[in-house]
């Protein structure tokens, strides 16, 4: 039993959330109706805000939300039947809804709860609207989550608590907040759509681009490099909170391979990494590909240009593909990411779990998944006037992976080419999944 | 169709001789790439792509392929 006063009370609504023995739930209750006097009702899933002066308590989960502060629960902490008392947290709720993908039983979210004060949803004070309950039952979650041992309460979490006023969840989970690197005098360049030129976020930063889609110029008109750009490079402090981009002070290499129409071809990609080999980029950002099948081999082309690249110096990290549709359908690596030569970056949630798109490596003989990194619910920059999007993708894992890559070049001049692919992985976080779905693990920012 | 050409390593410091005589055997030459070692181009048919295949410097030919992504508005990219 213990009472957790690691987060601060600006963070907090006053109110405690109790979790009780399994099957001790009315007695531990009696406890706590005694101690502070409040009448605790048990939810009946409509009204589940807990009035002044009282409590609520979700008998399935073994949670109790009591209208009183840690501090005065003190004297039932060490009842037989309370297993722990915390302060309820005001928390932002990141929707995943749309991904209802592998759970990741009993393993912890890659991103710690809120330390500082979150944006709120809270809408209003009788705590009836929908976002607060929404946030309530994910403080109840993130209370029961580590008691559950065998992770059944978890297994059908599709939100998860985190905090992103001040960074996105990506860079929390990679570490790039607490690294000290910002990619300063590192060239990195992203082979995709283009960039928005004109978005406020990189006003001042120079920017080299070129165009390798014949009748179109460097300007996004998809939206989709502009993205990529952002994570791998935008600004540590943004017009607009949450930071989102990686290697802030690198230099930006804008390679337009993919038309505003989302299309592109080998002729033009392998012309990006031309130029950015002879612009001596160390990190090549590739979110693009084309489905492989189980059995295709992988280019030849690709893979030699990807080791004369890295024996220049260029490192090229891929997207492993979005073809998959899991549990069920599961696809290769796609091309060129499937090159033993080239990193090939999967996708994770932010609890860690693989994305349910997110390519396999099935093939033999390379095609193989590298690296994965954060890639559902991606906040980085769009074009003007939307400014800023969320999306979820391989091609938003990828440039985090790149983004890092430029963090480790800055670290240590002589880490190049292949040793920079070798630093990221060893590098990475090792998780409780396949390898070939996330190869070494989450990308994780150099110390 | 779109082609990409890859130099043999012991051609790379005469890939514009490569790409002269990739032009005699029927390349129409879109791009020479010194760096990577890459000559990309097109040929009328599948008959093109063997007589290019054979000519002295090309470690291997590939087809160009397509890369696609989603429409802006799709939710996974």
């Amino acid at each position: 039993m213990e009472i957790d006063a690691a987060f601060p009370p600006d963070g907090t609504t006053g109110r405690s959330l109790v979790l009780f023995e399994e099957g001790a739930a009315n007695a531990g209750l009696e406890a706590v109706q005694e101690a502070v006097g409040v009448q605790v009702v048990t939810s009946s899933g409509e009204n589940d805000a807990p009035a002044e002066g009282g409590g609520v308590l979700f008998k399935s989960l073994g949670v109790a939300v009591v209208d009183a502060p840690p501090e005065q629960l003190l004297q039932v902490a060490g009842d037989s039947a309370i297993l722990a008392i915390e302060p309820e947290r005001i928390v932002y709720a990141l929707e995943l809804t749309q991904y209802e993908g592998t759970t990741t039983n009993g393993q912890p979210a890659l991103v710690p709860a809120p330390t500082s004060m979150p944006v709120t949803t809270r809408a209003d004070a009788g705590g009836r609207s929908f976002e607060y309950l929404r946030g309530y039952r994910d403080a109840v979650l993130h209370l029961t989550d580590p008691v559950a041992s065998d992770g059944a309460a978890a297994a059908d979490v599709v939100t998860v608590a985190v905090d992103e006023s001040q960074a996105t969840w990506g860079l929390q989970a990679t570490k790039v907040v607490n690294c000290c690197r910002s990619g300063k005098g590192i060239r990195l360049a992203v082979l995709d759509t283009g960039f928005d030129l004109e978005h406020p976020d990189f006003a001042g930063r120079p920017v080299k681009a070129r165009s390798f889609i014949a009748g179109e110029q460097v300007q996004d008109g998809h939206g989709h490099g502009t993205h990529c750009i952002g994570t791998a490079l935008g600004a540590k402090c943004p017009g607009v909170r949450p930071r989102y981009g990686i290697a802030y002070e690198a230099d930006i290499y804008a390679g337009k391979v993919l038309s505003n129409a989302g299309s592109g071809a080998d002729t033009g990609i392998l012309a990006g990494i031309e130029w950015a080999v002879q612009s001596k980029c160390a990190v090549v950002s590739m979110s693009l590909g084309a489905r492989v099948r189980p059995g295709q081999p992988f280019s030849q082309v690709f893979e030699r240009v990807a080791r004369r690249a890295q024996e220049q110096g260029t490192l090229i990290v891929a997207a492993a593909g979005n073809d998959s549709t899991r549990p069920g359908d599961i696809w290769p690596v796609s091309h060129p990411a499937n090159c033993p030569s080239i990193m090939a970056v999967a996708a994770l949630d932010v609890q860690g779990a693989i994305a349910p798109f997110s390519n396999r490596g099935i093939n033999p003989d390379g095609g193989q998944v590298d690296i994965a990194g954060p890639g559902v619910d991606v906040y980085s920059s769009w074009p003007m006037p939307a400014r800023y999007r969320r999306i979820s993708g391989t091609s938003m894992a990828t440039p985090h992976v790149a983004g890092i890559a430029a963090l480790y070049a800055e670290a240590d001049p002589s880490v190049r080419g292949a040793a920079l692919g070798r630093a990221l992985a060893g590098g990475a976080q090792r998780l409780s999944l396949p390898s070939s779905d996330v190869g070494a693990g989450m990308v994780q920012a150099p110390l | 169709m779109d082609v990409t050409i890859l130099v043999a390593d012991d051609h790379l410091s005469d890939i514009d001789g490569v790409a002269a005589a990739l032009r005699e055997a029927g390349l129409r030459v879109t791009g020479t790439l010194p760096s990577t070692g890459v000559i990309t181009g097109a040929v009328g048919d599948e008959a093109g792509l063997e007589s290019i295949a054979a000519v002295d410097g090309v470690a291997a030919v590939e087809p160009a392929q397509q890369v696609e992504i989603p429409p802006p508005d799709e939710p996974v990219q």
